[in-house]
């Protein structure tokens, strides 16, 4: 078996107090958990840091690991005899086992049960899915590749229609296989919407952008529009401003109740980028007739008479 | 091989009793139990208690798996679990703002 030398692992001398080897160990765990460390081999150093803490920070442990004295990191060592009767963890054989096996399988100062593992709870998988819009609408079947004890497996996973971005699922049972009785764990499936060329979503309401030329807006139109499942026929109101909001009700994203979202046409006006003469001298004219002024209510005597 | 097995969501419809809570989430019962007294974490409401919605599963899973790895108190973990929450929250309505808003250039 291989000495591991817990106090160089946490850089405390051996005779730290439990508030010393908590702050050692808090401080290299922030410096090399997975989720904020750059570090190249900041897994494998976090499982050490982990390892070390778990046991020096349990006093029947660390008294446990003192007795086996002072040896080079990395050197072989002998337990005491008398550990083979004390470790069972059901898993590995004691001449099969690691530094961390024995300690991870200690009961404190009370010998182990023999025959009696306790029971592991399989493990948990997160994967994300993702999903295109009509994939989300109607439901569909993927394949999801997971780490396996034995390599990889393939699951083909049925997500119901009416899941959407940002949603969570959970799949009970379909994790890693628990042992000694204890519960398979879950698979916890995080939904992602491909972005799509046409639509953006909100929960299960979609939302586009429409383009309106100046007399559309101000006299109101029927234009053609992408639907999720085909084209529709929108009526714009007249005097729809920019930014306006034009609803199209239930022809978003099925809701997984059986309704579904609702579909919005996000307006803004455009104008040709270059004028015939005669387009020009129809504006001209309407400048000329219209008293409409858009910065009306920006101007401070608009704002006195408001009383803003 | 077809995982057509219970598919639950986990949004805020979803009811998740106690124990189904403390068993997905990496809790005791009896920490739940503590963490609903800090008020770090709501009930469902109505008129069965110790109910809660399925939207809290994750974040309460993530802050276990951060109490572990750094040797956090419940209350502690009750803490990050709000602020989890609150990220969750602030995500969604920012994914509401990018819809409802003019496709960027």
């Amino acid at each position: 078996m291989k000495f591991k030398d817990y106090y160089a692992t946490l850089g405390v001398p051996h005779d730290a107090d439990g508030d010393t080897i908590k702050k050692a160990y808090r401080k290299l765990a922030r410096r090399y958990h997975p989720d904020v460390s750059r570090e190249a081999d900041a897994e494998t150093r976090f499982k050490d840091i982990a390892e070390a803490y778990d046991t020096l920070k349990d006093p029947d442990k660390r008294a446990a690991y003192d007795q086996l004295g002072r040896h080079r990191a990395g050197a072989e060592f002998e337990p005491p005899p008398q550990w083979r009767q004390r470790f069972t963890d059901g898993v590995h054989a004691f001449d099969e086992a690691d530094l961390a096996d024995l300690f991870a399988a200690m009961r404190g100062a009370r010998p182990a049960q023999r025959g009696s593992p306790r029971p592991l709870h399989g493990r948990d998988y997160e994967a994300v899915a993702r999903l295109s819009l009509e994939q989300a609408h109607h439901g569909t079947t993927f394949h999801l590749d997971l780490p396996h004890e034995d390599g990889s497996r393939t699951l083909a996973v049925t997500v119901p229609a009416g899941v959407t971005h940002g949603q969570k699922l959970r799949l009970r049972g379909r994790g890693g296989k628990g042992a000694h009785g204890g519960r398979d764990g879950d698979i916890y499936l995080h939904i992602e919407l491909l972005a799509h060329p046409v639509f953006r979503v909100d929960g299960h309401d979609l939302y586009f952008d429409l383009a309106l030329a100046p007399w559309e807006a101000a006299l109101g139109s029927d234009v053609e529009v992408a639907g999720l499942e085909g084209p529709l026929l929108l009526t714009v109101p007249a005097a729809t401003r920019s930014g306006r909001k034009l609803r199209l009700r239930g022809r978003g994203l099925a809701n997984g109740r059986g309704g579904r979202g609702d579909l919005y046409a996000v307006v803004h006006i455009d104008v040709p980028s270059a004028l015939t003469p005669r387009e020009r001298e129809l504006f001209e004219q309407l400048r000329r007739a219209s008293g409409f002024n858009p910065r009306r209510t920006a101007t401070p005597e608009a704002q006195d008479a408001s009383g803003t | 091989m077809r995982a057509e097995l219970e598919c639950v969501w986990l949004d805020v419809h979803q009811r998740v009793p106690l124990d189904d809570l403390a068993q997905m989430a990496g809790f005791t019962r009896e920490e739940i139990l503590e963490l609903v007294d800090y008020g770090a974490l709501p009930q469902a409401g109505g008129e069965q208690r110790m109910v809660f919605t399925g939207d809290c599963v994750l974040p309460l899973k993530e802050a276990a798996r951060l109490r572990r790895a750094f040797d956090l108190d419940v209350f502690t973990a009750g803490l990050l679990f709000g602020y989890l929450m609150r990220l969750q929250a602030l995500e969604s309505e920012l994914q509401s703002v990018r819809a409802g808003g003019p496709r960027p250039p």
